[in-house]
């Protein structure tokens, strides 16, 4: 066993071999007197590295796993630690580092929540990416529209099964009896033979033959047998050519915003979030009457997208789709009015 | 019906004029962003990267403990059960959760009683039991 690998899990597991965790006094080092940076730094790239290495493209930037995405996100992860205050627990609304000292972790602690934990620092920060992939890629947007089409024919047909908290729920079909499971590999090649594009059916036969299933299990089955589009089949995901002139963009969506009423306001947030009809009108009452919400939408349409798309001229670009033309305009908006909006 | 109106801006199938279109167009990205944000979220939390890491920390601790585990606790939907080895070889014995329920092993059905140990046809303890009720409802038992 090498001593770095012991010192990863257990650093007093063996008598006899005399291992010092020096995470702890480095971290100390660090909170108190901004010292033994670049030895700590050292310290975060080896194990973040380490906790990189199964994750695909996907989860980095640019969809591209190589090593200077990694550094970015050891770097990236650092800068947490030492800087930003954090609300969950253990941080309670300190930086990591800060906490990591106040508390007196020891230095597989540090390590836990830094790097290893299911929800770590770095783990936090490889999720964020792959969300912000997952709707800028071409072919990673298709995935995420598969687990939408998903979750609304799991919630339409299906039961959840609560797997405990803090896990996502498995879905099974409702009342289905006993029945012979299959192995993942077995269901992917028999719902291939089935050769049929529709979502319901596959979910069906999926559940069926596997049995309870994750929605982002079932994804990833899903899209093994429908096959990922091709990066030229797919439409145009990448929107910041139609972007040139953010300021003046800043100004359109501003300037049209101030002319909705709150009602408009609730409903755009709500889009915006892809938010249940019940969500929206939990926070929105009033528009829960049908003179109400068409009101809302043709405002929505007329005074603020279509004015932000008419004074940006945005929709002149040959390959600019009406979706393409909104990623701008959300993006902006969550820049505006990071309340409402991330 | 003002539902309908606002689930149709979601339905990719519907055909929209105009600025109605842009409407359904800035909904259809926001359905996309929630399910961005979802499925990373639930990759995360399920822990779908996190596996590989688990093994040499596991072998190492058996490299200083020398010893398996020798039992867990099962839990889900209402129902945990024990699966231990003892002298007879792997038993399950079910500690909560109603009777009549059955363990899926393989090919194998383990028919539980209650507070009764039962012998469990398994070499080592599982990452997971499958659990059919009288009903036939499944439930995926975790530790």
């Amino acid at each position: 066993m090498s001593v770095a690998a012991c010192d990863m899990v257990n650093p007093t597991a063996s008598e006899g071999m005399t291992m010092e965790d020096t995470m702890p006094a480095l971290v100390r080092a660090f909170v108190e007197g901004g010292q033994s940076a670049a030895e700590l730094l050292s310290e975060f790239m080896r194990h973040v590295a380490r906790v990189a290495r199964p994750y695909p493209d996907a989860y980095f930037v640019l969809s591209q796993k190589n090593d200077d995405a990694v550094d970015d996100l050891g770097n990236r992860a650092f800068s947490i630690c030492a800087s930003i205050e954090k609300g969950r627990f253990p941080f309670s609304g300190r930086a990591p580092f800060s906490a990591y000292v106040e508390e007196q972790f020891d230095g597989r602690t540090i390590r836990y929540h830094s790097f290893y934990a299911k929800i770590s620092i770095t783990r936090e920060l490889l999720r964020d990416d792959y969300a912000f992939n997952l709707r800028r890629d071409p072919v990673l947007r298709w995935r995420s529209e598969l687990y939408a089409d998903i979750g609304t024919v799991l919630k339409a047909t299906c039961e959840s099964v609560p797997q405990g908290k803090g896990v996502p729920p498995k879905w099974q079909r409702t009342g289905s009896g006993l029945r012979m499971l299959q192995p993942l590999e077995v269901v992917e090649a028999k719902l291939r033979k089935l050769d049929s594009p529709s979502v319901e059916v596959l979910v069906h036969e999926a559940l069926s033959q596997a049995g309870p299933l994750t929605q982002s299990r079932l994804t990833h089955l899903l899209e093994a047998v429908l096959g990922t589009p091709a990066t030229d089949e797919v439409e145009a995901g990448y929107v910041e050519e139609h972007t040139a002139d953010r300021l003046g963009l800043r100004e359109a969506v501003a300037n049209a915003w101030n002319e909705l009423e709150p009602a408009d306001q609730a409903l755009v947030i709500a889009l915006s979030k892809g938010a249940s009809y019940e969500e929206l009108i939990s926070v929105h009452p009033s528009l829960n009457n049908k003179v109400s919400a068409s009101r809302a939408v043709s405002r929505v349409g007329q005074l603020f997208l279509s004015a932000v798309v008419d004074a940006m001229g945005i929709e002149a670009s040959a390959d600019a789709t009406p979706r393409t033309l909104m990623e701008p305009i959300m993006s902006m908006l969550a820049e505006l009015f990071p309340r409402d909006f991330s | 019906m003002s539902a309908e109106l606002y689930n149709n801006l979601f339905d990719s199938n519907a055909d929209h004029q105009g600025a109605d279109a842009l409407v359904a167009a800035f909904a259809m990205e926001g359905r996309l962003r929630r399910a961005a944000r979802e499925l990373a979220d639930a990759e995360m939390l399920g822990g779908m990267w996190v596996e590989e890491e688990r093994a040499p920390e596991q072998a190492m601790r058996y490299a200083a403990d020398d010893r398996d585990d020798l039992q867990a606790s099962f839990s889900a939907g209402g129902y945990t059960v024990l699966i231990q080895l003892g002298e007879a070889g792997w038993t399950a014995t079910q500690t909560a959760g109603t009777a009549g329920a059955s363990l899926k092993v393989g090919a194998s059905w383990v028919v539980l009683t209650p507070g009764q140990a039962v012998a469990m046809p398994v070499e080592d303890l599982p990452d997971t039991v499958v659990l059919v009720d009288l009903s036939g409802q499944e439930f995926i038992l975790t530790r």
